[in-house]
């Protein structure tokens, strides 16, 4: 039985099959219509998880989407700025809903009529479950979701055992964890539902005691039982153009900060505040979910369980045995848990629970056969050399990386989620004092404080990272250098961040936080055999068993999903070289654009 | 002229809708507003005030599909449903 997951019209779209509980393909628009974040319905998505399948739209048994619309719009209504003022934004906005929002089953129907399967509509919450426990490594599990918010929900707990998940208790609206770092983010200069990963990579620049208290006090507070009390004449969650009250302003004693502006010591305190007030918070959650439930295994998703930090040290306090985080723990990966809640609803087929889990390490993308890369290459002209046999093509690569070369990796199938696991990676020496930079100001064109996740080799993970478990092979963990490969050095808080940044903390100071911890992914030859015989090779050559992995995209853009922007990436950027399955290009030797072009593409990087 | 028309239609449908909702969120917030906390609740509680709050959004639905009808829209979606993903993977170039 074929159903198909959707989750649209909010934030990343996405589409998702599963045939039996076992999930086929996924992914989210963004990929496809180039626009980050892309809410819209996902039509080329459903085409992609289609073709992948080698079926039609009359083959789908079940459309499952993510959320209840009677619930959601309900709430939107009743929390929009109900003022004369804003009538005309309210009338754009039931616009919306009236020809999207609440017509999914409407528009399935007129777009594909071949479809005679049966529309179904799981919880939100319930999808962030479902998508957290079905692809598990567990039969029984805690699960905890939390996000900003979902229906009228904004975290769950539940608990999931064999095929069923029993979702037990749930907070309501407006206290949200997830609104007040979006909200925070916001303040900080940063967009909202993007923008809060660079507040966590800005967090261990600023001093975490400065405005803790005020915001424990004020802001947002939790007590021993879980219980969430939001400070609301600070937030404003149902205006459209601030998610702040000037109150918060004036308790803060900082000015928000413009998008261009540069960031200062207030903003790193206040990050560094806000981050450390989410991780009590979760971990307070973590230990309500334990007692509710009484499990030993978590589960977790929703946006906040992306946030790696919190997920690292909930890991270090062993609150629970095991915890495992869906990778694509935002929206998008809801397309996954309400096709498994719905095939788990109406299927008796017991589940099937395996050891690494069932997300068949989150490579559910798109893939291009040689010949399809070679049709391209040759399409544009390209200048590129060939590789049949792949250990050549590992050593020429390992040669480039460590005579500091950076390189994009586009192979196989591409990643779910928003993280680049290393089928759409940018990859880079660790060792060289450079990198970071290079990769952020020159091929990524984002912030130069935002630090690098490192691929580390299964069988070296011991030897460099404290407390590392094979969970974190899709860099969801934060993990701590060990103290024999760390430098100590005297960081200056009242320095600029470029000058703190410029100092050497480690061995390998490119994916080395000025905290010493690092968003570490494990990668074993089951997960990845390219990426790990890379890593042997490199690991050979410099005893370092680690390399620079980033996202294949630059400022702005969603990650590249075709060979056509895996190109474009090469030639419009500062990246030295790229490997698109066996084909190896440098950008030396293509034809570079011309000016227009290189302004065209400015102009983009500069409208982000 | 056909576009006026339709663009008349479309604010007036919206003018309906806007004083129709808003009329229906007066009148839940006096009768249904409760005092509202960061306490987590249990899911059985909350199931059953969804299925009530289910039953007054049929309400609001079939004011949408009136809004619907009369503004004569279609809910547009940018892709050819018959185009598939092998169409548009080197469209770029």
């Amino acid at each position: 039985m074929y159903i198909l997951g959707l989750s649209c019209f909010y934030h990343d779209s996405a589409a998702a099959l599963i045939f039996n509980g076992e999930i086929i393909a996924a992914a989210q628009e963004e990929r496809f219509t180039r626009t980050k974040n892309d809410k819209t319905f996902p039509a080329y998505s459903i085409a992609y998880c289609l073709d992948e399948a080698g079926i039609s739209m009359g083959d789908v048994s079940i459309i499952a989407f993510y959320e209840d619309t009677a619930i959601s719009v309900p709430r939107l209504v009743k929390t929009m700025g109900w003022n004369l003022m804003s009538l005309p934004k309210i009338a754009f906005r039931i616009d919306e809903w009236a020809r999207y929002r609440l017509r999914v089953e409407a528009i399935v129907g007129s777009r594909y009529p071949d479809f005679r399967g049966s529309f179904e509509v799981c919880g939100h919450h319930r999808s962030h479950a479902a998508a957290a426990f079905y692809p598990s490594p567990y039969e029984e599990s805690a699960i905890l979701t939390i996000d900003g918010v979902g229906d009228d929900l904004t975290a769950s707990i539940a608990q999931g055992k064999g095929n069923e998940i029993e979702v037990l208790e749930c907070m309501r609206f407006p206290s949200s964890v997830g609104l007040f770092y979006s909200a925070m983010t916001t303040f900080l200069g940063f967009k909202a539902n993007s923008g809060e990963y660079k507040v966590m990579g800005l967090a261990p620049y600023g001093d975490w005691k400065r405005f803790y208290s005020k915001i424990r006090r004020c802001l947002i507070n939790v007590d021993s039982n879980g219980e969430l009390r939001i400070g609301s004449r600070y937030f404003s969650f149902r205006s459209d153009s601030s998610m702040y009250t000037k109150e918060l302003v004036g308790v803060l004693g900082v000015a928000p900060r413009e998008p261009d502006e540069p960031i200062n010591k207030d903003h790193m305190d206040i990050a560094a505040a806000m981050q450390r007030v989410t991780e009590d918070i979760v971990e307070t959650f973590a230990i309500k979910a334990k007692e509710v439930t009484g499990c030993t295994n978590l589960c977790m998703a929703g946006g906040v369980a992306l946030n790696c930090v919190s997920n690292g040290k909930l890991q270090r306090k062993q609150i629970f045995n095991k915890i495992w985080v869906q990778p694509a723990s935002g929206d998008s990966g809801s397309a996954i848990g309400c096709a498994l809640d719905s095939f788990y609803r109406s299927s008796s087929l017991e589940r099937k629970v395996l050891p690494e889990d069932s997300m068949k390490n989150s490579y559910l993308g798109p893939r291009y056969t040689d010949e399809e890369v070679h049709e391209f290459l040759n399409s544009v002209g390209a200048v590129f050399r060939v590789f049949e046999a792949e250990d050549e093509l590992i050593q020429e690569v390992t040669r480039d990386i460590i005579n500091g070369d950076v390189v994009g990796v586009f192979r196989d199938r591409m990643e779910f989620g928003p993280r680049a696991l290393g089928s759409r990676s940018i990859i880079g020496d660790p060792r060289r004092q450079d990198t970071q930079t290079k990769m952020n100001l020159k091929i990524k064109f984002r912030e130069s404080f935002r630090p690098f996740a490192p691929f580390v080799m299964k069988e070296h993970i011991d030897e460099w990272f404290e407390d590392v478990k094979e969970e974190n092979k899709y860099m969801l963990f934060v993990a701590m250098l060990k103290e024999s490969k760390r430098k100590i050095f005297n960081d200056d808080k009242d320095k600029p961040i470029l000058e703190r940044l410029s100092v050497q903390r480690s061995e390998v100071p490119a994916v080395t936080h000025l905290d010493y911890s690092a968003r570490v992914q494990v990668v074993s030859e089951e997960s990845n055999p390219f990426i790990h015989r890379l890593l042997m090779s490199f690991y050979r050559f410099t005893g370092v068993p680690i390399l620079v992995n980033t996202s294949f995209n630059v400022r702005g853009e969603p990650i590249v999903c075709t060979p056509a922007d895996a190109y474009q990436g090469l030639i419009m950027t500062n990246m030295d070289k790229l490997i698109i399955g066996k084909y190896y290009l440098a950008r030396a030797d293509q034809a570079l654009p011309d000016e227009k072009v290189e302004e065209l593409y400015e102009q983009r990087r500069l409208i982000d | 002229m056909k576009n006026i028309s339709r663009l008349l239609r479309w604010c007036c449908a919206n003018i309906v809708l806007v004083l129709l909702l808003i009329v229906f969120y007066i009148a839940k917030r006096l009768s249904h507003e409760k005092a509202r906390s960061g306490n987590w609740v249990k899911y059985e509680a909350y199931q059953a005030e969804i299925k009530e709050r289910h039953e007054s959004f049929k309400f609001v639905l079939s004011l949408m599909k009136f809004y619907y009808r009369i503004a004569g829209l279609k809910g547009k979606v940018r892709a050819d449903k018959n185009r598939r993903v092998s169409d548009f993977r080197y469209e770029m170039f």
